[in-house]
């Protein structure tokens, strides 16, 4: 009796890691910064989180952080530990579910965030070429969206109607993304099975807006930050000069307006 | 006038437009949505066409085809077995039964390139080439392809010296830039970037093409 039930434990592991199949692919992310200057492209990491009805797409760093800040470890060791991460290139994260993909960002412990439709197969067109990217045999296929041509290779090798951003809707995984003009560039770096017990992120407390409102929230965060910083008697100073908080607010704008966006609207 | 006639007519018989559909279901009989469906002519990689099929599991590809054309026609989701099924110029509907199965996905794991371009900036990975005698980052970039170093310790980039040198996006040092060459520890460092038509005055950018380059190091 003893032998049996062993038998049929034995069955039921394979079976059960069968059913959860959850991958993970790491893109490398180079991104001009910066609208003005040529030479603003910074390196980052992205990952995509896949899995047979979801998916979740972040910057490495911005999901490290996220998981540090719930780690129950003294503020020094965090410190040392946050100083340690690499500087993120993007704070939001993209989930994409069968019809839906929603963008979501952190502000001040809420998460804020906009849906849309997600990308569909109509929006693509598929051009004959090939070439083997990471031993994955892909194909180009070429939109226009953000306000920016953009040229993707995908291999159906990989049976994930998924990519980087809120790109999706061709069949197989997006092996290698690029702006016309070189302004953002993803690049396969990794694909591999993730356990099921390694933390993942998930953003399941979203407070959905308009992607008007959210883009007024991100201006609203970022003038309160600077007030909040004046009034608790901080001063900011750069080469020995310093600045207002009037002063900081003129700065702030003059730089967003140079901040470069992955869509150009 | 007849040629023009006999040409239109023999592009129109030989390949045409249609419409190819059909429902995608499980081994219950329910709707499959997102699956992925693409078509290739027989012993080809490149796909002639494709669609992700709907909440009720349909799926219609357009495509063109002439009467010669054998097509393979696949579908594949995940956590299900990838089916294959051979198209001819008369197929128009085509239901699919998809088999759960545990497919094993090939991965993969790479380390970057050494050098890489983007844009006109080169970028070097300092851990492709150090070695342990090295001290510096001077030491490295000694090593690298295309760069330089002299015997007044200036920084050439294919023949030329370079004209800036930043750490983090930031001019510290205008020429005296040797200091931090000789004394930065490489294990700090990075990349190694070189800015090539590199011009420090923003606006003079789409004007003078500058004739030398600068690198810069993100550590």
């Amino acid at each position: 009796m003893k032998n049996i039930i062993l038998y049929l434990l034995l069955l039921m592991i394979p079976a059960s890691k069968a059913l959860s199949q959850e991958y993970m692919a790491i893109y490398e992310v180079h991104f001009k910064t910066s609208k003005s200057n040529p030479h603003s492209y910074k390196k980052g990491n992205c990952r995509l989180y896949l899995s047979d009805t979801a998916s979740v797409f972040v910057d490495e760093t911005t999901f490290l952080r996220e998981q540090l800040s719930k780690e129950k470890i003294t503020p020094r060791e965090k410190l040392s530990k946050s100083i340690a991460l690499k500087t993120f290139l993007f704070k939001f994260a993209i989930q994409k579910n069968g019809l839906t993909s929603t963008y979501s960002q952190n502000f001040n412990g809420e998460r804020i965030g906009y849906e849309e439709p997600r990308m569909t197969a109509g929006q693509w067109q598929i051009h004959r070429e090939t070439q083997n990217i990471l031993g994955y045999p892909s194909q180009k296929a070429i939109t226009r969206f953000g306000g920016r041509n953009w040229v993707a290779w995908f291999t159906v090798d990989i049976p994930f109607s998924d990519g980087p951003y809120k790109f999706a809707g061709l069949p197989g995984l997006i092996t290698r993304l690029e702006s016309e003009d070189e302004e953002c560039i993803f690049d396969l770096q990794s694909f591999t099975k993730v356990a099921t017990d390694e933390p993942k992120p998930m953003y399941t407390k979203i407070r959905i807006t308009s992607r008007d409102r959210l883009s007024s929230i991100e201006k609203e965060s970022a003038t309160q930050s600077i007030k909040r910083a004046e009034s608790s008697g901080v001063t900011l100073s750069k080469d020995g000069t310093t600045y207002s908080a009037q002063e900081l607010e003129q700065e702030r704008k003059k730089n967003a307006e140079d901040v470069n966006t992955l869509e150009r609207n | 006038m007849r040629l023009f006639l006999a040409l239109l007519f023999l592009s129109f018989s030989s390949s045409a437009q249609f419409e190819l559909s059909g429902y995608i279901r499980d081994t219950h009989g329910h709707p499959l949505s997102s699956a992925n469906v693409y078509l290739r002519k027989k012993g080809n990689t490149a796909i002639e066409g494709f669609a992700i099929s709907a909440a009720n599991g349909q799926y219609s590809v357009l495509l063109k085809l002439s009467q010669a054309d054998t097509l393979l026609l696949s579908v594949s989701k995940i956590g299900y077995q990838t089916l294959e099924r051979t198209v001819v110029y008369t197929t128009r509907q085509l239901d699919f039964v998809l088999q759960k199965g545990d497919i094993t996905l090939k991965e993969v794991v790479v380390k970057p390139p050494a050098v890489r371009r983007y844009g006109d900036t080169l970028s070097y990975n300092v851990s492709d080439f150090q070695v342990e005698s090295d001290r510096s980052i001077g030491d490295v970039i000694a090593r690298m392809p295309g760069i330089s170093i002299d015997e007044n310790g200036r920084i050439k980039y294919q023949g030329k010296p370079i004209n800036r040198y930043y750490i983090d996006n930031l001019n510290l040092l205008d020429n005296r830039y040797g200091l931090v060459n000789n004394n930065l520890p490489y294990d700090k460092v990075l990349s190694v970037e070189v800015f090539e038509n590199h011009q420090p005055i923003r606006i003079l950018d789409s004007l003078v093409m500058s004739e030398t380059a600068a690198p810069e190091y993100p550590a």
